[in-house]
């Protein structure tokens, strides 16, 4: 087996290597020194995907558990940019966990496309699985419910449009849109920046709670099979109060006390 | 944590690694310089010392055991220390554990570190049940694969609640239990509920092992308590052999 030795390494490859690794770990200090207690909030938040893990497991045909790991890394890995100071693709991993959630729900009742697609990555062509202006969830029992009950409950904007920016809003990162450079200043080497952490964490905040509740309601009868407990923990990363208790309602479930 | 880890340390060095090396001496004496034993083990990210410590004293080798973490960021956590394959969620919650078959590639093992310790300190109601039931699962999928004996190490977390439960599991599970034998068991004084539990657990295991065909060699128990808390440490080393 080849064994690593630094002064083996090309000029050029040295340099990045050396640089990658000392900005790495500075900017990891750095945004832990400042933001380390929200950070283990949302790593909590994303321990969340286990549970869903636990209650898919084997139910789909596969589907499951091809994009639940999935759906988790990006989350991680998100942070984990985050946390290096590279809030571009720390976004950009954002869009990539929106789009895994989107793929399982429809894959979950559409296995056999999801052969399709697995075998041609560009099976849905431009439109992806959710079609303009998420048209296919629109169409579902549950998702119209909660519509409905998102109106009696004065909830503003539709949640669909909702979703709908919060994709827009990620995909300037992944397309480079002129307010997702991650140069400026002459400085090319990422840094923590404090007002950079705080809207990237109030979009993975938001991010999260519209992906709790698209699962929620893409697998209603798995997420009424979960311990009491268990639903607690999810509902509870869902902040929007009155999404919450649309979805609450939606399912005609009861809980003592808040949750 | 920090607690649970040096009642971990204390375990592996007194209880867990005697009885595999006593366990290696029985099943493999012909291999005297490495047991080269297989071993699934439920692990913790901040102290993975059992899989460290086995490879120093020659019983398993690097990179064919089974790891499994309760979270994904423990997982991955795991996966960046060792090079064993880890999978993770709440193995007492797992729906396909009666009959663990998504476990059959990687089965059989000469050694189960059944350690619920390391795994989620908030015990809830009719955990411990749900822990044994998992442990059947395992000793099932042993017999299933013909293995000759294994050594088991369950350790769990004990309480003075949850007693009724206990009482259920062991008619449940092990209704063929015979009477321990060979038990060599360290007396600690313990509070009434908490011995209760000891020995029922203690019966239930080799009722579990003894409904499969394998019959005790030898059996340790320590239990220790967990510095400023109620509840207390519980592991259980054996050996088992094929009647």
């Amino acid at each position: 087996m080849k064994k690593f030795d630094i002064d083996k390494l090309p000029e050029r490859t040295r340099s990045i290597y050396e640089s990658q690794i000392k900005w790495g770990e500075a900017c990891w200090k750095n945004t832990l020194k400042e933001e380390g207690k929200d950070i283990e909030i949302l790593l909590q938040g994303i321990e969340l995907f286990d549970i869903w893990e636990r209650f898919l497991k084997g139910k789909f045909k596969g589907v499951d558990s091809k994009f639940i790991p999935e759906i988790f890394m990006d989350a991680y890995l998100s942070i984990n940019f985050t946390c290096m100071g590279l809030y571009k693709q720390s976004n950009a991993s954002m869009r990539l966990q929106l789009e895994s959630v989107l793929r399982l729900i429809y894959f979950s009742q559409h296995p056999v496309e999801f052969k399709w697609w697995s075998r041609e990555d560009n099976y849905f062509k431009k439109k992806d699985v959710w079609a303009d202006g998420f048209d296919y969830f629109k169409r579902l029992e549950e998702y119209r419910n909660f519509v409905g009950k998102c109106k009696n409950n004065n909830c503003g904007i539709n949640f669909f449009t909702k979703v709908g920016s919060l994709y827009g809003k990620l995909s300037t990162f992944v397309h480079g849109g002129p307010t997702s450079f991650q140069t400026s200043g002459g400085n090319f080497s990422p840094k923590y920046k404090k007002a950079d952490f705080n809207k990237w964490k109030a979009t993975f905040i938001d991010l999260e709670c519209y992906i709790h509740i698209m699962l929620i309601l893409g697998f209603p009868d798995e997420f009424k099979g979960m311990p009491e407990s268990d639903q607690r923990k999810i509902l509870k990363s869902i902040r929007n109060i009155k999404f919450k208790k649309s979805i609450i309602q939606t399912l005609g479930i009861k809980f003592r006390g808040r949750v | 944590m920090h607690n649970l880890s040096l009642i971990k340390d204390h375990l592996l060095e007194n209880l867990w690694c005697p009885i595999c090396i006593e366990g290696g001496a029985i099943f493999y004496p012909r291999l005297r310089k490495n047991k080269r034993m297989k071993i699934f083990s439920l692990t913790n990210d901040s102290n993975f010392s059992e899989i460290s410590k086995l490879i120093e004293h020659k019983l398993i080798e690097e990179g064919a055991h089974l790891i499994w973490a309760s979270t994904s960021i423990k997982k991955l956590r795991l996966e960046t220390e060792l090079s064993e394959k880890v999978l993770h969620g709440f193995f007492q919650d797992e729906p396909h554990l009666a009959i663990p078959h998504f476990l059959e590639e990687d089965f059989p093992k000469d050694i189960l570190n059944i350690d619920f310790s390391s795994q989620n300190l908030e015990l809830l109601e009719g955990d411990i049940c749900k822990e044994l039931e998992g442990v059947e699962g395992l000793i099932q999928l042993e017999k299933e694969k013909d293995m000759e004996g294994f050594i088991i190490i369950y350790t769990t977390i004990l309480n003075e609640e949850d007693g009724l439960d206990i009482e259920e599991t062991e008619q449940e599970l092990s209704s063929s239990a015979q009477e321990v034998q060979n038990i060599q068991e360290e007396v600690i004084p313990q509070n009434a509920i908490i011995e209760h539990k000891r020995n029922k657990i203690l019966k239930i295991i080799e009722g579990i092992c003894n409904k499969y065909d394998y019959c005790n060699v030898k059996a340790t128990t320590f239990c220790l308590e967990i510095p400023n808390k109620t509840e207390k440490v519980y592991s259980i080393a054996g050996i088992f052999k094929k009647n």
